[in-house]
């Protein structure tokens, strides 16, 4: 009996002493932060397009390293509320831009701080005029969506940009300006 | 004796081996000349690559995977349930049992040498060019045969498949018959596959008899 309860005591202890080596190592917490965006900025505009950019800041808050599979960005710009013409986009990481819009996945150790870089760029629809599409321009929100893995399950988390119609004119105002 | 890495296009599991390699080394492999390829790539050709969200880790790979350094290919919960669906758990159990003891003693790398050669195969994601940087690519299936087939195919002395790192470090994991894979490894320590064995992923060791 006195044996039963040793291996009992024995198995709870290994138990817990694994709870709390994991417990105490943490896990991974990859955030993206659009708080900390900075300002759009307008690349380059012409008659037939308009190319913006900015930089969204992402971190590696927890105490794990992790991975991030794949990221990618989508305009929320139906037709309903803004048919002027198209807006594609591309979000890359800094430092490893790339000319086909793929991102390689990346580990992010733990603290590790780094950014997106967004591109946007606006086509007029036919008879439309640049000035004319900057003139119906609405607020555009941005959703990121990021595939992450690591020491927890496989996940992805969505974060919601806000890009306000007044940033997006003082930026195409500012490059006409230039 | 010269090294020549041989650039080919991304192969993928569409691609027959053996075929490739005798498409990409048609016109410069001699008969005294060796052919080595990259293991990864022979692992890709065979299918064995799988996503990290097509798994479904077991508590027991949850568990495992924290006592790995993070560094290491089989830290994350998918990995570990990767070497686990093709070494076993049980294995994978006994040999991290054994391998945490043996370290207390102040012996590592038990584990690497009891649970099988997945163990040090297995590429984690981000291990290997894109698009594979997104997959999990498992070490290869019959080595020595391939590298057999690919000796015949060829009309070459010999071939071996090989994993080889940055790190000065060079596994042969197969060879057609008649190859000393110690003299191999030697030749093929600094890497003539370049920083990413996918672009180059076959070399040509000429004139390896002479």
């Amino acid at each position: 009996m006195t044996a039963v309860y040793l291996f009992l005591a024995a198995v709870f202890l290994l138990t817990a002493a694994v709870c709390i080596y994991i417990a105490a190592q943490g896990d991974e917490a990859i955030v993206i932060l659009p708080e900390e965006r900075e300002k759009l900025v307008c690349e380059l505009t012409d008659e037939r397009r308009a190319v913006f950019s900015l930089k969204v800041p992402f971190a590696n808050a927890g105490r794990q390293d992790g991975i991030v599979l794949d990221a990618f960005a989508r305009p929320l710009l139906p037709q309903e509320q803004f048919d002027l013409g198209i807006l594609s986009i591309r979000l890359e990481r800094e430092g490893f831009r790339r000319s086909d819009g793929y991102l390689e996945a990346f580990i992010a150790r733990a603290g590790m701080h780094g950014n997106f870089i967004l591109t946007m760029e606006f086509t007029p629809k036919k008879g439309v005029s640049m000035p004319e599409l900057f003139a119906g321009m609405v607020d555009i929100t941005i959703d990121i969506y990021c595939a992450l893995a690591g020491r927890t399950a496989p996940k992805i988390i969505k974060t919601a940009l806000l890009l306000p119609l007044e940033e997006i004119r003082s930026g195409a105002a500012k490059e006409a300006g230039a | 004796m010269k090294v020549v890495p041989v650039k080919t296009r991304i192969l993928t599991a569409r691609d027959d081996i053996v075929k490739a390699v005798a498409e990409y080394t048609r016109g410069q492999v001699g008969a005294g000349d060796v052919i080595a390829v990259a293991e990864s790539v022979l692992a890709i050709t065979q299918g064995r690559v799988k996503r990290p969200e097509d798994m479904r880790p077991c508590f027991l790979a949850k568990i495992l995977c924290r006592f790995f350094p993070q560094k290491g290919s089989i830290s994350a919960w998918h990995s570990m349930q990767a070497l686990m669906e093709e070494e076993g758990r049980l294995r994978v159990l006994c040999a991290f049992v054994a391998g945490f003891l043996a370290k207390l003693a102040g012996r590592p790398g038990v584990f690497y040498k009891l649970a099988g050669e997945q163990a040090r195969l297995i590429d984690d994601v981000t291990g290997t060019m894109p698009p594979f940087d997104k997959y999990i690519v498992y070490g290869p299936k019959d080595p020595a045969k391939t590298a057999e087939s690919i000796r015949i195919a060829t009309g070459c002395r010999g071939a071996a498949i090989v994993d080889v790192n940055d790190l000065q470090r060079a596994a042969v994991l197969g060879v057609s018959a008649g190859l000393d894979p110690k003299g191999l490894e030697a030749i093929l320590r600094d890497n003539p596959f370049g920083n990413d064995s996918q672009k180059t992923p076959i070399v040509i060791i000429k004139d390896y008899a002479a």
